[in-house]
């Protein structure tokens, strides 16, 4: 099953102010996607959003859905900068959900639940989806050959909820090369196990053969380089505040927090890992 | 020329002996391999074991559905083969 209330939890609830310390302003927890334009890590957090609005083909009259929709920083973009009229999310996260509730954006409504539980109203113009497809199969289930069919099923599930001809801005982690060094796997072992209990990254041809029943990929960029970028950098502020973060939340959070963002650094650099920013098209 | 049919289950006898310490008996193509108490980090070790000796690479793609000895086994077969032709 996907990962449960209680594993996203784990992930996500150590505490909002913790994940503002090292994220950028509006706590993005995905992959930014820096050109010579967008430099910092604000800047292209905001280029991640633009480009998965656009890949949905976005309108300020659009309804617009994000599916796994964190603190609410795309929401909060789509908003602000886009003015989107009425934009909806969902999230496993109470803590995320309430830190969106605090935010009182403008024409927003989200929900707690998990995705399969929402029941559309009407039916969304674009979908957005931002590493949210990374805790939908667990590792026991990848191993029984169920990651392409619960893939499958998210994708089906998602094409029910939109108007004909809509696009969906999508974007996954995903895992590629296994190391095959102990120390290298003990670490991705750790960061799986203690970070993101649960949850399994697909790898990219499982995606493609998932998504193709419903949706024709009209545009395919890999960001191995800029997650890797994005990663030291969360690293780089998270070790600037370490006086405070070991005197708030302690040591187990403090040295598993910085194992696992230094293991996400080796993991991009060395192709352990990736990242994937699609355009889908519903198809007829 | 065909490649010699490598001895699978032998060689990961030998290879949980050599990289784990651990003394396994009774290996058939139908062992499940998370059943034989080798964590995830062990199993890739194994791997990593199999491609040192027999100077091949399994593919990353397919590391992760091989649940019995006898999945392993056609894996590494086909690399070897693979690897003389």
């Amino acid at each position: 099953m996907t990962s449960s209330r209680q594993e996203i939890e784990v992930g996500y609830d150590v505490s909002n102010e913790f994940f503002r310390l090292w994220l950028d302003e509006r706590m993005h927890y995905t992959s930014a996607v820096f050109d010579e334009k967008n430099t910092t890590l604000e800047q292209a957090q905001i280029n991640k959003c633009r480009i998965l609005a656009d890949f949905a083909e976005v309108t300020p009259d659009s309804l617009v859905m994000d599916i796994g929709c964190g603190w609410g920083a795309n929401l909060e973009y789509l908003v602000l900068e886009r003015k989107v009229k009425r934009a909806h999310g969902v999230t496993l996260s109470r803590a995320q959900h309430d830190e969106i509730m605090a935010r009182k954006l403008p024409g927003v409504a989200t929900w707690c639940i998990d995705y399969r539980e929402h029941q559309p109203v009407e039916k969304y113009d674009a979908l957005v989806s931002i590493e949210m497809i990374d805790h939908l199969v667990s590792p026991a289930q990848q191993q029984q050959g169920l990651a392409v069919p619960i893939y499958r099923d998210y994708f089906n599930t998602l094409a029910k909820w939109v108007k004909p001809g809509a696009c969906f801005g999508f974007q996954a982690i995903l895992r590629d090369r296994v190391p095959r060094a102990r120390k290298d796997l003990e670490d991705l072992k750790f960061t799986a196990d203690v970070i993101f209990p649960g949850g399994l990254n697909p790898r990219l041809e499982e995606l493609v053969a998932a998504a193709g029943q419903s949706w024709e990929i009209q545009t395919l960029v890999t960001r191995r380089e800029h997650y890797g970028k994005t990663t030291a950098e969360w690293l780089r502020r998270f070790r600037m505040h370490e006086k405070e973060i070991r005197a708030q939340w302690g040591e187990t959070v403090w040295s598993n927090y910085e194992r696992y963002l230094s293991t996400c650094v080796r993991a991009f650099d060395n192709h352990w890992s990736s990242d994937v920013q699609m355009k889908l098209k519903l198809k007829p | 020329m065909s490649a010699p049919a490598v001895d699978v289950l032998a060689l990961f006898q030998k290879a949980a002996l050599e990289v784990s310490g651990k003394q396994l008996s009774n290996l058939t193509n139908d062992t499940v391999i998370s059943k034989l108490g080798l964590d995830s980090v062990a199993v890739m070790e194994l791997v990593s074991y199999f491609e040192e000796k027999l100077s091949i690479r399994l593919p990353d793609e397919d590391l992760a559905s091989i649940q019995t000895l006898g999945d392993l086994s056609k894996l590494v077969q086909r690399q070897v083969a693979s690897k003389a032709a």
